[in-house]
């Protein structure tokens, strides 16, 4: 019966969405409503500091090296406790593809990933972050990590004083 | 310095309540000119999908682009595609706005080569950009509530509606 | 020649190879940490041990293990390749690990090595040290903890520079390498071990942290200081030089430089430098536009035309000199001079009497395998320091006996064995006069096909050893062992430089120079030669290419005389500081004041062009194309590296301007302009830029026949009799005025300072940095005084680099100044 086919056909699709109307919406109702990002979702990147407060960042290029659209750009310079810092630091923004090869050339932990996305802006220029935007007060996901303290380069504690290290050798003893 | 003073309709309690209006039925349906080039327009139909919903901030996606106010251009500009960029840009009816999705539409992103524009801004003038790789969906939908802070901003809509004087965009 | 098989390729070498040169002919990898191509085998770090089947029960490093016949030899095995990454743990035991805040990271050949052979971890726990890190001198930053005890450094300093400032101290574990004492590095600063450091202990100090190596664009081209023409890598980033690196692969003299080469890049980024042209309105200079500078430089030169003087300096390149030379034809004057005038009458005079050249008759590597050399000064070292580092290698290496006819010690008089005829100032002639003297007396001399010997011999009755060393304080003995020593050795070199501050009896000097050379019979035999070098990188080209006064044209002196009488209508000064550097400044300021008309081309306001009615700002060497030639006859290609600053230009440009104002054709490109001028130079015929490889292009073949051998006489001169004579030289960290706007040698010897020996210094009660006076002829001169060791009681040194000295204000070009000393 071609009507009755046509009755089921008319009111089939009502009941879809009245059905479907009680069910409870998957929309996310940003900006009332923000999800959580996974931990190591790749956001914004920011430059940390270790756990004495100083920055990690020694400005040594290799993050530099490793991006593959050569946003990041610096200049070494040092400080009058002979330790390196960059003297400025900037990422463009415009050019990250938010891949995290700079996070993980970083020798120093010093570069890392935020769960920030929410960048958009008016002004291209505005999107080009210096150390001072980046910086943060916070050792990021790493916040046990010094590198002086690794590596024995004598800045964070004499070279020898370390944990992991034996004393060091005095040149000038004649003891053996 | 010499130039024209813009005619507008004034700041008058009544003209600027009018211009509110206009500027918030502008800004709340935003219709789109669908341009997605590359992988953004991936994110950018996730972003128009179930989960972080388009429709509710009134964007519809209109094929015509007579009929859209912003273009959104997502993916990889290229040399070859700027020509028909610019033609559908420019049969969109005033007021138009332009949002630079993605790296690459930004400045070109990862694709530093012979063949890409380095940035739609070289031949667009652009309202947003959404820096990201694609960005993602709620970062679009920022960028959209971006742009929308713009239009708000916007004075003597109502008087350039009428046909009294141009609207004037403060950057 | 001897055949070996490496890794199953079949390579042929000579007897004296060792197994790692072999490999590197087979295209054969073995890594090395300890070798250097310059340097003596060492095999300190055994990092190149390989296998050779003939050896068997033990692996022999490759470095130093010459090849025989037949030896089979497996560079890359399990159990080789386990060696090696043990030898590196060792390494790495005691290395800090601070790559990232370490300059050398990038290009570090012990980074390079952990990586290709991946010792990601290390199996063994050693003692560490806490040394201080060394930088109490300016220019270079010792941090010992980063050692690998390759030695390098300590073999370059030895074998090649000669000054031997490092050596191993303590032993076993705690060796380090050390200067004497354990103290601050002091010493000439010329870097070479900084060049020669694989890791990153030994670094420069101006470069530190301003770029890692991958970003720097890395151009060839030659130093434009000195005479060497040594090949500086100069390595930019944005635009500006960040540092130079020497390359011993392909340079010339092995990649060796010296303080002003690796450290006095700093003037091309200087912000004094000038960046737009001056006019001079209303009495002070402003700045102007190119239109307008040369609009009035055209106008002015237009009308002195004839009475035009045109003098420069030795900097400039081959075809900037061509160019001028042109300037001159075109306003139809033949005054035309370089470097005052005097000092190159040596070659331009002096050999050409005698020799009929104007140049060196042999290359500089020949030195190295001389038995006798005989330098005349020892000031060489001061103003050729490299050629320095070859006469030393021909000493440690080849056992040269070396001889300095030397007015005060230096660097050359403490090599080993070297003996040293210390006369009274001003008084070589007579000494050379003397040893030819010898040579004749005693049947040495190899007279065949020299013309003039009888006229010689009665010239030089006066001459005896005996009368010589009466006059001169050297005593006999030593004149004649000299004279023996270079007549017997097969392969000998006389040395004779030639500069600003060494104006007084060149041509005197030369010619008995060439004398010597042609008893000896060194002035055209293969292996040996005669060596009179330009203080300045292009002072040879400006010879060559006769940058001199025509027949009725007027010398740099003589266009000043002409100009204090009012006969020279104009002069046009190019890259020259003529009242900072000319004997007599009086007369140059006299001069400069009185001339209707001056035009100054130069990189910075110097005192000259303050004086100037147009000031032109000029490009340095590093920003311009173009070609030098060095003291041995070299030509090399100059490559621009940095854009000029502001409105800068290169003087090639600036004379194509002028040329083209006079309605005279210039040549369009440096290229052209080579082409040009070698067709119109009689000695670069045939030669063009393609020609020019890496090591340049040796112009007349690396040793030039005599044209004629004439001797001539000439007299030699009185001691002057005063109880204090001052001489003028240069000091080994500056090259002409230039380098006192370098901060790599300012930061060594910042100030002008006169120079007094110890016994004179406690006779005259003057401890070291006392502001002393020195007049003479009614000037006075000031400065801080500097003791030291090397001068003979009764003279003084001053070096003429610094303007404020005002040295020039007494010195007018004589050998040495009587002077009375006051505080």
């Amino acid at each position: 019966m071609s009507l009755w086919r046509d009755i089921k056909g008319t009111l089939q699709p009502f009941w879809v969405t009245l059905c479907n109307m009680m069910r409870r919406p998957v929309t996310v109702q940003y900006p009332e409503q923000k999800q959580q990002m996974a931990q190591r979702y790749r956001g914004r990147l920011m430059l940390t500091r270790d756990p004495e407060g100083h920055e990690r960042c020694v400005a040594c290029h290799l993050c530099s090296a490793a991006c593959p659209v050569d946003c990041i750009s610096m200049q070494a310079a040092e400080g009058d406790d002979g330790r390196r810092h960059a003297a400025w630091f900037r990422i463009n923004f415009t050019r990250c593809i938010f891949c995290g090869l700079c996070t993980e050339a970083c020798p120093t932990l010093a570069i890392q990933v935020t769960g920030e996305f929410e960048l958009a802006g008016r002004d291209p220029l505005k999107l080009v972050w210096e150390k001072d935007d980046l910086l943060v007060d916070h050792g990021g996901h790493t916040p046990d990590y010094n590198f002086y303290r690794q590596s024995g380069v004598g800045v964070a504690a004499p070279r020898g004083g370390l944990p992991t290290e034996t004393a060091p050798v005095d040149p000038k003893d004649l003891m053996p | 310095m010499g130039v024209e003073q813009n005619q507008t309709l004034g700041n008058g309690f009544i003209t600027t309540s009018l211009d509110k209006l206009v500027n918030w039925s502008r800004a709340k349906s935003l219709w789109p000119m669908t341009f997605g080039l590359a992988c953004c327009a991936i994110e950018m139909m996730a972003t128009g999908a179930a989960r972080f919903d388009l429709d509710r901030m009134g964007v519809l996606f209109r094929a015509s682009p007579r009929q859209s106010d912003v273009i959104i251009i997502a993916g990889t500009v290229t040399k070859k595609m700027m020509p028909v960029i610019k033609t559908v840009y420019e049969q969109m009816p005033e007021p138009k706005y332009v949002i630079a999705m993605g790296a690459c539409a930004s400045s070109g992103g990862v694709f530093d080569t012979y063949s890409v524009v380095q940035g739609i801004d070289q031949e667009l003038p652009v309202d947003v950009y959404i820096p990201g790789c694609p960005p993602r969906p709620e970062g679009l939908l920022y960028g959209l509530m971006k742009l929308q802070e713009k239009i708000m901003q916007e004075r003597n809509t109502f008087g350039a509606a009428i046909g009294f004087g141009e609207v004037v965009k403060d950057a | 020649m001897v055949n070996l098989t490496i890794d199953g390729k079949q390579v042929t070498v000579s007897k004296t190879a060792t197994i790692y040169e072999a490999a590197c002919e087979a295209g054969v990898h073995i890594p090395v940490l300890c070798y250097a191509k310059k340097l003596m085998p060492y095999g300190a770090c055994r990092v190149c041990l390989v296998e050779v089947e003939q050896m068997k029960g033990r692996l022999i490093p490759a470095c130093t293990t010459p090849v025989t016949e037949g030896m089979v030899v497996t560079s890359t095995s399990d159990e080789i390749v386990k060696v090696r990454k043990t030898v590196l743990e060792f390494l790495l035991v005691n290395h800090v690990v601070d790559c990232p805040v370490c300059d050398k990271g990038g290009e570090c050949d012990l980074q390079d090595l952990t990586y290709e052979y991946e010792v990601v971890s290390n199996r063994f726990e050693g003692e560490k040290f806490d040394l201080p890190t060394d930088e109490v001198n300016p220019l270079i930053e010792r941090n010992m903890n980063r050692c690998v005890l390759c030695g390098k450094c300590a073999r370059v300093c030895d074998e090649i520079v000669g000054y031997g400032s490092y050596s191993f101290i303590n032993r076993g574990f705690e060796t380090k390498i050390a200067t004497a004492f354990d103290r601050g590095l002091n010493c000439e600063f010329c870097g070479q071990c900084v060049s020669m450091c694989p890791v990153g202990a030994i670094l420069p100090r101006p470069f530190k942290f301003k770029a890692r190596p991958w970003q720097l664009k890395e151009i060839d081209s030659v130093c434009g200081y000195c005479g060497n023409g040594c090949t500086v890598t100069l390595g930019t980033k944005d635009n500006k030089v960040e540092t130079i690196r020497f390359n011993d692969k392909t340079g010339v003299n092995d990649g060796n430089l010296c303080v002003r080469g690796r450290f006095g890049y700093s003037f091309i980024n200087s912000e004094d430098r000038l960046t737009k042209p001056l006019i001079r309105e209303n009495g002070s200079l402003v700045e102007t536009s190119w239109d307008k500078a040369l609009a009035r430089v055209a106008d002015g030169l237009k009308q002195s035309g004839s009475e035009t003087g045109i003098v420069t300096g030795a900097r400039l390149t081959n075809e900037e000199l061509f160019l001028l030379r042109n300037v001159a034809k075109a306003l139809g004057s033949e005054n035309i001079d370089h470097s005052g005038g005097e000092c190159y009458k040596g070659l331009t005079e002096g050999l050409q009497q005698t020799l009929g050249l104007q140049a060196s008759t042999a290359t500089f590597p020949q030195v190295e395998n001389c038995d006798a050399i005989l330098s005349i000064r020892s000031d060489f070292y001061e103003t050729h320091p490299v050629f320095g580092m070859v006469v030393n290698q021909a000493v440690r290496r080849n056992d040269a006996k070396l001889t300095v006819i030397a007015d005060k010690r230096g660097k050359f008089t403490k090599l080993p064995e070297a003996k040293t005829l210390l006369h009274k100032p001003g008084l070589e002639v007579n000494l050379i006069n003397a040893m030819c003297r010898v040579l004749l007396d005693e049947g040495l001399a190899k007279t065949e096909r020299l013309s003039g010997v009888d006229e010689l011999k009665a010239a030089l009755a006066d001459y005896a050893p005996e009368t010589v060393a009466e006059t001169t304080g050297v005593s006999v003995d030593a004149i004649r062992t000299a004279a023996r020593e270079l007549a017997a050795a097969e392969n000998a070199a006389i040395l004779l430089a030639y500069g600003l501050p060494y104006t007084a009896a060149s041509k005197e000097l030369g010619i008995a120079a060439a004398n010597l050379s042609l008893l000896t019979g060194i002035a055209g035999r293969t292996g040996s030669g005669l060596y009179v070098c330009g203080e300045k990188n292009n002072s040879q080209g400006a010879i060559d290419l006769a940058v001199m006064p025509g027949a009725t044209g007027l010398g740099a002196q003589q266009m000043l005389s002409a100009a204090a009488q009012g006969q020279l209508k104009a002069l046009y000064v190019v890259g020259e500081d003529m009242v900072s550097s000319y004997p007599d400044r009086k007369a140059v300021e006299l001069a400069l004041d009185k001339v209707p008309f001056l035009v100054v081309q130069d990189l910075f306001l110097s005192p000259t062009a303050q004086m100037a009615d147009v000031v032109l700002p000029a490009a340095s060497f590093a920003e311009k194309d173009g070609t030098f030639t060095n003291a041995e006859r070299r030509i090399q290609r100059v490559r621009a590296a940095v854009p000029s600053p502001g409105d800068a230009r290169t003087d090639f440009n600036i004379l194509s301007d002028v040329l083209s104002a006079f309605g005279a054709q210039a040549p369009a490109t440096a290229a052209e302009a080579f082409a040009q001028l070698t067709a119109d130079t009689a000695a670069y015929q045939g030669i063009s830029l393609d020609m020019l490889g890496a090591q340049g292009y040796v112009w007349g073949t690396d040793i030039l026949t005599p044209i004629t051998r004439n001797l001539v006489a000439v007299a030699g001169s009185k001691p002057l009799d005063a109880a204090h004579q001052l001489l003028v030289g240069s000091a080994l960290y500056h090259s002409g005025t230039m380098s006192t706007h370098a901060k790599g040698p300012m930061a060594v010897v910042s100030e002008p300072y006169i120079e007094f020996g110890r016994e004179d210094a406690k006779a005259l009660n003057v401890a070291e940095g006392d502001l002393v006076k020195l007049s003479a002829d009614g000037e006075i001169i000031e400065a801080k005084a500097k003791v030291d060791n090397r001068l003979p009681q009764g003279v003084l040194f001053a070096p003429y680099h610094f303007s404020a000295l005002g040295l020039n204000k007494i010195y007018r070009g004589q050998p040495a100044i009587a002077v009375q000393v006051g505080k």
